[in-house]
């Protein structure tokens, strides 16, 4: 599955796997799915210990799908370890561990291959052991895989939050929902604050949005009504 | 290894000195055996020299070219790809030309590593 398949077709959820709790937290792949990519991203990736991923500017994997001309190949006498030598002109060329059975075809030189694995880094180099790795059937391939690596780009850029008032925070409220509670925080009246008097302190947002936010809030439990269905306070857990 | 740019014929003069990748369809391969000219996917002609004799390729195959365009708007090219024939049966080329000009529009994403 794609990336951008996952989280429901909203667009490209990066989502973590495995809670605080898991015992194989440190074994498992914080970031699933798989990202269609150059072979130069890759190499610039740094990877992370805390998320237990690989990281290049927008862009945070562990499995990729790559798409390149094999300039290299060492197979493993008598053993099942072929190793490639991967390049896509992207700026760089990577090396692609593939454990095999003596059934699949064997690959030349100079032909281009789409490979799907997981990266890994040693002793400071980046490298691919492959889960799938097939001969290009069509040249038309090629020319879908170069554009799917632009849209990646693209969607995961326009994916990251930003300070947006619609995009989320990181502890899931939205900008105008934070300020919202944020300012009924600061009420020293059982009565707290009126619909009235949060509008004219947020100005940044009109009466009718911190309206929808109140029933929104309110509806969650994390603000309650108090004198009135006009007066709010914010519940004791925030 | 470099980024080669992916271009068409009408962008050559542009990527002057640039290492450049093309997809085209071999017109005619030069006696001499190092040179050969190619239609580009926009129906461009541009000649191709390699460093190395030309092997495997005729007249209507489609290949890939990397190298870098020189001062004389032809490609100094290193490496030619070739492809089985069931490759490029169905290959279509103007999705490829529109790709080529698409990514000029997109920096951001297509010159990521840039």
């Amino acid at each position: 599955m794609a990336l951008w398949e996952q989280g429901g077709g909203n667009g490209f959820q990066q989502r973590k796997a495995g809670g605080e709790g898991d015992p194989n937290n440190g074994q498992r792949s914080a970031i699933k799915g798989v990202l269609t990519c150059t072979i130069r991203t890759i190499l610039n990736a740094k990877h992370s210990e805390a998320e237990n991923c690989f990281i290049y500017k927008h862009f945070k994997f562990n499995t990729v799908m790559i798409m390149g001309l094999i300039r290299d190949v060492n197979h493993e006498v008598n053993g099942s370890l072929a190793t490639y030598n991967l390049d896509d002109h992207s700026g760089g060329v990577i090396e692609i561990k593939w454990w095999h059975d003596d059934s699949g075809e064997s690959l030349k030189a100079l032909t281009y291959v789409k490979v799907v694995g997981q990266v890994k880094v040693f002793s400071g180099r980046a490298h691919i052991v492959a889960h799938h790795i097939s001969r290009l059937q069509s040249l038309n391939e090629l020319v879908a895989h170069s554009i799917e690596c632009v849209h990646a780009s693209m969607a995961i850029r326009k994916q990251t939050p930003t300070t947006n008032g619609t995009k989320t925070n990181r502890n899931g409220f939205t900008l105008i929902q934070n300020a919202v509670i944020s300012f009924l925080k600061t009420a020293t009246t059982p009565e707290g604050f009126s619909v009235t008097e949060i509008s004219l302190q947020l100005k940044q947002f009109n009466e009718n949005q911190v309206r929808q936010t109140l029933e929104f809030l309110s509806g969650e439990g994390h603000i309650y009504s108090t004198t009135d269905d006009d007066h709010f306070r914010t519940a004791n857990n925030n | 290894m470099t980024h080669h740019y992916r271009i068409n014929g009408s962008m050559i003069q542009q990527f002057s000195g640039k290492p450049v990748s093309i997809i085209g369809t071999v017109s005619k391969v030069h006696p001499s055996g190092n040179v050969l000219d190619l239609e580009t996917s926009d129906q461009q002609h541009i000649v191709v020299r390699s460093s190395d004799h030309i092997v495997d390729v005729s007249p209507g195959n489609i290949i890939e070219v990397l190298g870098e365009v020189d001062n004389r708007n032809q490609i100094a090219c290193d490496t030619i790809v070739t492809f089985e024939s069931e490759q490029t049966a169905n290959f279509d080329m103007d999705m490829y030309n529109q790709a080529v000009m698409l990514f000029q529009h997109y920096p951001q994403d297509y010159l990521v590593n840039l």
